[in-house]
Parts: structure tokens; sequence; C-alpha cells
């Protein structure tokens, strides 16, 4: 995974809980890394479980609340430091249809070892959006965070639905949005 | 954890996090320096390539160049070896190869080939020994270089001669300091007719491309000198055709000329015989003698004529001629064939046509007589009518139009086009029914040709034909104006409007009594051309007609014109009657057939006939005939009737020497000679003709040209070098009746010319000319 989330999440940690949950959260770790990132590496993806986990339990907030929350900022950090993404498109449903075959080649091309998810989406209506999420990694709490963030982002009122297809395990996601229209 | 704790572990963080930031760059960047590497050499074997690729192309195009230029060169030059030569120079300097030379099989089917003698040398010392040898050294098939080329028909190379073992001119004891050798093949016909081969001092590998470029340049040169080679052999074969014709041409003006000679005789002696006493029987047999022997010489003549257009020998006459004056000379020579048929023969000429024209009268004459005459031929009622115009040809040239048009059997359309080819007639069988040669209309098309002409027909089998053809004004308008004068004679327009410039018909009342329409539409227009008022009637009811409606008063009619048959009609007497009933004042004038002999001397003096006139009239003449009996004064002279007792006018006892070989036509010469009552010497060849001038004293000499010893021209020369006061006359008798044999014998020193047949007027008259201005 790459080193911007691992830095992101610190960051979040930080800001939401304080220094000294960053600190017991790195300590309640087995961390490979010590919890040393750098947005220019790529680090193991279980790092990012065990700290959301220890997390959870230092903070007693349930883990797909705190993912969710991650995702909500993570959005913001991404549009800081790649401004490009979000000047090409007009809206949400813009963005989000753009993730799969734009943003990931570009992502690929910079990082040829980068395991990402893949989004299929399917416009059921000019309204109405549907984005199938799938990875082995069961971010989808996640992708629901950037999503909202990304809602917010463009000023969107946009209803958003959630169904798990894999049986919890949040490998196979579907997010229904429906733009709602004043 | 306290806080130094938090934030000393927070620091620890950071810096592992930026030794690691900093290590992954490090190695981000041996990466991309890596990556740089690899791009550098990659661009370098770019480059290379593109270098290669480019230098290939350029080769490549090089070569088409040269390929191109070959084929440009072997389409241009004129022979083989030239070809082949420029070829092996184009590679020489293409290839940089110091030395090319060629094999050939002399012929097509030689089992050798040999050296042509043709080389590029770029260093002509250090190939000295190998030029020897392979000067003296022939192949076989399959044998050396020159050899495998031929046998594979394909390119051959080979990396180093010293190590080949089919390379006989390697002997290993001459240096010959060759190394490597390739070739190639020119193929004509699948057959290979000369291999081209080049040597180096060094060892090359085999060159794919410079191989493949030379086999499609062997196939070029070889594809182009193939059709060189096809254009030669048509050309031989048309230049060949071309002698034969002139030959066959050459041929038939030598046999017409062999055959008028012995025609020279039998006419004239014939003519003499009939002169004599001769029974009636033999009068008859002699008679067709003659007139066999005329229609014999007219054919020969034809043909004589066609071969000497074929030979591009007949130049056209230019002098101001009177178009009118031929026109109506040749209607009157057709009238007897005409009229004994009662065909009409008519003759319209509109006004703007020229009376004088520049032009060849005689060919003219020719072309009318020929035309005029099949009309007659082939018509068997109605009339034939030779009208002439002015017209405007496509080209928008001023030009004359004659239309030849009868009512006779009319041409088939598919036989339209080849009736003007030589021997060609409308049918096989109209030689049976009709006779002629098939001459006649070939040869008159070939001289319109020569008038810058054209010639055509138009024809409904069963409904006439019409025949038109044209002088452009290019050949018969230019500077005729200024020669009018001295041209015009009585009778001609000119002088008509010379004598009488207001046109003194104007007042005057013509009555026309004629039967055929056309000859009543052009005589009326040339009496209105002249002013005067016609009235026309083919039946005396339509005149008394017009009589009884107060139109016409007999008083007022000054001459009346009457067509004989009109008076031998049933309505004969009504006609005589009504031609007696004018007043003595109106001159009544008679028009003939040619073929009428209307002279009952009682109906002459009843209807006070004051003229004659013979059809086909020639209507300058009609006014003429007017203007006299009008009073307006000129002289008429008629010519052609001379009488045949004329003969006694001219000089006689002249002393005559004639020199001539052959036996038949001295007797013939003695003859005439005699009947002119001249005295005759014979010498049978130039020479003795000097001698008889020079021992005897004679007043004439007739010089044949062509004969033994020493001929006509250098017998005259050499007499007239010798004379000193006087002149001998000479007339010059020759059966060449090819134009500028005249000019010739007056430069030779001849005074007159005669062609043969000689016949006895012409004789007499020349005789009188040439005594006469001495």
């Amino acid at each position: 995974m790459k080193g911007i989330v691992f830095t992101a999440f610190v960051q979040y940690v930080e800001d939401t809980f304080g220094d000294l949950i960053v600190e017991q959260m790195i300590a309640g770790c087995d961390l490979a890394t010590d919890g040393a990132y750098t947005s220019v590496g790529t680090y193991d993806h279980g790092e990012i479980i065990q700290m959301v986990v220890e997390l959870g339990r230092l903070s007693g907030r349930n883990v797909p609340d705190l993912v969710k929350g991650f995702g909500y900022t993570l959005f913001g950090t991404l549009v800081t430091g790649y401004p490009e993404v979000v000047n090409h498109v007009e809206d949400s449903f813009g963005l989000v249809a753009t993730i799969d075959n734009h943003i990931h080649v570009e992502v690929r091309k910079l990082y040829p070892d980068a395991d990402l998810p893949t989004f299929s989406h399917e416009f059921r209506g000019p309204d109405e959006l549907h984005l199938l999420y799938e990875s082995e990694r069961g971010l989808a709490d996640l992708a629901e965070g950037l999503l909202i963030a990304c809602f917010e982002y463009f000023k969107e009122e946009i209803e958003l639905q959630r169904e798990d297809l894999s049986d919890g395990a949040g490998t196979r996601v579907a997010f229904n949005m429906r733009r709602v229209v004043n | 954890m306290d806080l130094s704790e938090i934030q000393k572990r927070k620091l620890r963080r950071e810096i592992a996090a930026r030794l690691e930031a900093e290590r992954l760059l490090e190695e981000r960047s041996r990466e991309l320096y890596d990556k740089g590497q690899t791009l550098e050499k990659l661009n370098g074997t770019l480059e290379a390539r593109v270098a290669a690729n480019t230098m290939q192309l350029q080769r490549a195009n090089a070569m088409l160049t040269i390929l191109h230029d070959t084929v440009l060169m072997a389409a241009e030059v004129d022979t083989f070896d030239e070809a082949l030569e420029r070829c092996l120079r184009a590679i020489g300097e293409f290839s940089g190869w110091p030395l090319g030379h060629i094999y050939q099989r002399a012929s097509g089917d030689a089992d050798v080939l040999t050296s042509s003698g043709l080389w590029f040398v770029q260093n002509p010392t250090l190939f000295k020994n190998f030029q020897e040898i392979t000067k003296e050294t022939n192949f076989a098939k399959g044998v050396g270089l020159p050899g495998r080329i031929w046998e594979r028909g394909a390119p051959v190379w080979i990396k180093d001669v010293t190590q080949d073992d089919n390379f006989p001119r390697a002997d290993g004891r001459t240096r010959l300091n060759v190394r490597c050798g390739f070739g190639f093949p020119v193929q004509i016909k699948g057959r290979v007719a000369a291999v081209l081969e080049f040597f180096n001092d060094e060892a090359f590998e085999r060159d794919e491309q410079l191989l493949t470029l030379l086999k499609s340049m062997g196939e070029q040169v070889g594809r182009v000198l193939e059709r060189q080679e096809a254009h030669r052999q048509q050309r031989i074969a048309r230049e060949d055709a071309e002698r034969a014709n002139q030959a066959k041409s050459r041929f038939l003006a030598n046999m017409s000329h062999e055959i008028r000679t012995p025609m020279n005789a039998i006419l004239g002696l014939t003519e003499l015989v009939l002169d004599g006493e001769v029974t009636n029987t033999q009068r008859e047999y002699l008679s067709t003698v003659l007139a066999s022997g005329e229609s014999l010489l007219s054919l020969v003549n034809d043909i004589l004529d066609l071969s000497k257009i074929e030979a591009n020998a007949v130049t056209l006459e230019r002098t101001v001629v009177n178009l009118h004056e031929i026109v109506f000379s040749v209607m009157r020579s057709m009238a007897t064939q005409a009229h004994v048929k009662e065909i009409e023969l008519l003759c319209s000429i509109q006004s703007e046509v020229p009376e004088f024209i520049c032009g060849d009268k005689t060919r003219i004459q020719q072309i009318l007589i020929n035309l005029v005459g099949n009309a007659i031929k082939f018509t068997q009622q109605g009339e034939v009518e030779l009208k002439i115009a002015t017209s405007v040809n496509a080209s928008k040239q001023q030009e004359l139009s004659f239309l030849i048009c009868d009512t006779g059997i009319g041409i088939a359309k598919e036989k339209q086009e080849t009736i003007f080819q030589e021997f060609e007639q409308a049918d096989a069988s109209t030689t049976r029914q009709f006779g002629g040669t098939g001459l006649g209309l070939s040869i008159v098309s070939r001289l319109v040709g020569l008038m810058n002409g054209t010639i055509q027909i138009e024809s409904v089998v069963g409904n006439g034909s019409k025949i038109g053809f044209s002088i452009a004004e290019s050949h018969y308008g230019t500077g005729v104006q200024d020669q009018i004068p001295a041209t015009a004679g009585p009778g001609s327009i000119y002088e008509l409007d010379q004598q009488a410039p207001e046109k003194s018909l104007a007042g005057s009342r013509v009555l026309l009594l004629e039967g055929n329409e056309r000859h009543q539409a052009i005589f009326a227009d040339w009496i209105t051309r002249f002013g005067g008022d016609v009235v026309i009637a083919s039946a005396v009811s339509e005149v008394s007609g017009k009589l009884q409606k107060n139109m016409l008063s007999k008083e007022d009619v000054d001459f009346v014109f009457v067509a004989s048959p009109l008076l031998d009609s049933s309505d004969g007497r009504l006609f005589k009657g009504f031609l007696r009933s004018f007043p003595d004042s109106t001159q009544i004038m008679l028009m003939l057939d040619s073929t009428t002999h209307w002279q009952d001397p009682a109906d002459h003096d009843q209807l006070a006939i004051c003229k004659h006139l013979r059809k086909p009239l020639n209507y300058a003449e009609v006014v003429n005939a007017i203007y006299q009996l009008q009073g307006i004064e000129k002289i008429s002279r008629d010519a052609g009737e001379k009488a045949p007792d004329t003969l006694a006018a001219g000089p006689r006892d002249l002393r005559v020497l004639v020199a001539e070989d052959s036996v038949v036509n001295q007797k013939l010469a003695v003859a005439m000679l005699h009947k002119l009552g001249h005295e005759v010497v014979i010498a049978n060849h130039g020479k003795e003709a000097l001698a008889a001038i020079e021992a005897h004293e004679f007043d004439l000499v007739l010089m044949d040209i062509q004969m033994p010893e020493m001929d006509g021209f250098e017998a005259v020369r050499t007499l007239r070098e010798a004379e000193v006061d006087t002149r001998l006359p000479v007339i010059a008798l020759t059966a060449n009746a090819m134009r500028g044999d005249r000019d010739a014998c007056l430069e030779a020193g001849m005074d007159a010319y005669l062609s043969k047949p000689i016949r006895l007027q012409r004789l007499a008259d020349v005789i009188e000319s040439v005594c006469h201005s001495r």
C-alpha cells in the first residue's frame, strides 16, 4: 500500500485523537517500520489494519467508523497533493467515473507495483450512478469515506446506499448513488 | 508516557521516515540513471539503424535511378552495342568496380560467347594481363563466369576467382590482379544475347541488392532492345515495301514507254495508210485498228500517269488559265458521247466563280474529262450536269467546288470508298459492261490531292451519282489578277465586260424555247447576268398564253433561242408557225445537239434563222453572238476548226535529217515527211547524225533522244558548240512523256519538242513553227 495512505492515517490519528494515542497505537502494534512512514514509500497493508484495530481498542470506537472517518480526511489530503485529479471533472459522478479508467491508470504509471482496488461504474440514468468496489483488502469503508468527502467537495447532495456483496467481508461492495435534485 | 517521551518517539519516527525517503529517492535515482543509460544505448542503436536504413534507401534510390536511366538510354540509342556499352559504363560508375567487360554471342544461335571488345576500365595498367587473356578467351555454355551466367540466365557472383575452380582465365601463372567478379545476362526473347561482367582486385561478399538490380537491369535492357529490334524489322519491311513500290512504278513507266514506241508506229502508219487509197473494207478495218490503238494508248497513258504520280514525278503547272474556256471545251468534247445517248449535257457556273484561275490546264481537263466521261458512260437516260461554285471548306479556306451530277445507275454505298483506289470499279462486271480500266478515278483523286482539294461521292443505286471535288484557293488563286489581260481572248467574259462594261443586254428581251428545265434555268441565269430579260417556254401554248394575257408582245422580243428537238417534236409545226409569226427585227437562233444536223434549207430560210449554236452552250459565246447581232463590234475567232488542207500551207521541200535508231520509227518518219513534201536522210544515232550534218546541208533535224552510241542531248550539244553564225533547227523526238523532258531538250539546244506518238498534224505544225521563226 502506498506510503501516502500511511502518512495520512498517522496524521488523521494525531489530528483526531492526539499525539499520545498515536504513540500508544504504534507501540501497541508489531510494525516492521516502527510507524516511520514516508509518502513515497510502499508498505505492507497489514500494518494499517493492525493500527486501525489498535486504535479501535484504544479509543473504544468501532473500526468501520474509524476507517470511514479516515477515508473522509484522506480525500482532502489527495486533493491537496494531486489537484489535477479534481480539476478535470465537473462533479463527483465525473470523478468517480474516472477512477478506474484514468486515476488508477496514472497511478500505475508512477507506481508500477501499486496494488489497487478496482472500481467499476455504471450510470443508471443522468442522476444515478452504480459503483462496484472490489479489493482483497476489504477497505470498502475507506471508499465510503472518500465518496462522502467527494460529495461535499463538489457541494452536492447525493444519497448513498451501500450493499455488501461479500457477506460482510467488505471485499465486494456495491455503492448506489442518487443525486438529490432540488 | 510523558510528553518528552512522545516527542522523542515522534522525532525518531520522523527521522527514520526521512532516511527511508532519502534511501528510496536514491534508489529511484539509481533506477532512473540506469533507465537513462539504457535509453541512451537504445537511442544509439536506433540512430545507427536509421543511418543504415537511410544508406540502404539512398543506394536503392541510386539503383532505381540508374535502372531508369538505363532503360531511357536503351530506348534512345541506335545500336545494340551502344546500349550495352552505356549500360556497362553506368554500372561501372555506380558500383565503383574498376573493370567491366561485355561478352556477346556473335549471332542468335552462336554456341560460344566471344569478347565484344567493349570495356569499362578505371585502371588500365592493373588489369592489363587479364584484359589480354579475356580478349583471347571464348566461353561455351556453363564454362567460366560468362558461361555460368549464360547457362543460368541469371547473375553470378564469385567472391574470389583465385579460389574458384571454374574460372579458366586464372591459370595460376599470369598475374591478373583480379579477385572478385560478378556478371549478369542480357536476354532477348528469352535467349542470352550478351553477358556483362565486372571485376575488382579485392574480395567482396555477395551483394544481393546489387545482383537484384543487375538482374532487372538486364531484363529491362533486353526488353527495350527487343522492341527496338521489332521496330527495326518493321522499318526494314516498310522500306522494302516502299522500294518495291517505287520499283513497280519505275517498271510501269518503263513498260509504258516501251509500249508507246511501237504504238507510235502502229498509229502513225495506220493513219498514213488511211490517208492513201484503200478499199472501203480496208478502211473499216484500219479505222478499227486506229481506234483500238488509240484506246490502248490511252490505257498506257493512264498507267504511266498513275505510276508517275506514285513515283512523285508529277508537278502541276501553274499558269493563268481561263477556267470557263477549259470547262466548255471539255463539255463540247464530251457532247457527242452524251448526245448519241440522248442525254442532256449541262454546265452551270455560278457568277462568283472566277473566270481566270492559276492552274494546270491539262490536268484540270483530265479530271473533268474523266468525271464527266464516267457520268455519261454510266447514265442511260436523263442528264449530266457539271456545277461549279465557290465554297468554304472545313478549315475556312475558299475553294472552287465542282459537282458532277448524273441520273445514272449509281454506286453502292460499300463501293463508294474503294472506288478511288486503283483498278477498282463499282462492280467486276462493270468492266465487261462499260469498259474502262478503273484507273481514271484513282488518277483523278490523286490529281485533286495535288491541287490541295478533296473528292467525295454521294450516290444511291439506281438514282444517280454526285461526285464532287474541290480545288483550294491556295492552289488556284495566286497572282491571277495581273495576268488576265494577257490571257483573256475573244469570247471571254473579261473581254465582253471590256467591250460593253454597261452590260449591253440591258433592255433586251430574250425568248427561250427549251424543253429541259435545268437548261432553262442556266440559260436564264446567264442572260440575266448580262442585264437581259428572259421569257421561258417549253411549249407553244405557254407562250401563246402569255401573249394573250398581254404580258408579252412579239414586237418586244429581240431574240428567240429555240432548241432544235422542239422543232422535230410533234409540236414542231406549231413551233415553226409560231417562229414565222415574229417580225423581221426579231433574231432567231437555233440551239442544236452535237449530233443533230438540222439543215432543211427550206425551213432555214422560212424561219430566218440567223445563227446555229451547238450545245452544250458556252454562254459567253452566246452573249458574244448577241453582241454581234446588236452591232457591238468585236472579232470572233472560231477556234479549233482548222481545215485539213492547212497541211499544205507549211514549208515544203525541206531537207530533213532524221536521227532515230528504231527502224519502224525511221519508216514512219520518212513516210510522214514525204507526205509533207520533204526530203529525208536517216541517221541511226547521234554520231552518224553529226557526220551527216558535216557532210551535207540540211534545213531541219528530227532528233530522237534515246539512241545508242550518242544520244540526242549530246549530239545537239556538240552541234551547237560547232555552229558559228548559223543555227540548224532541231526538233527533239521522245517517247518520254515525263515533265522535265521538254526543259531538258530546250536546255540542250533543241528548238522544239515532239512527244511520241507523232501525229501528222502536230509534226506539220511544229515544223512550220520552227522554220517560220527562223
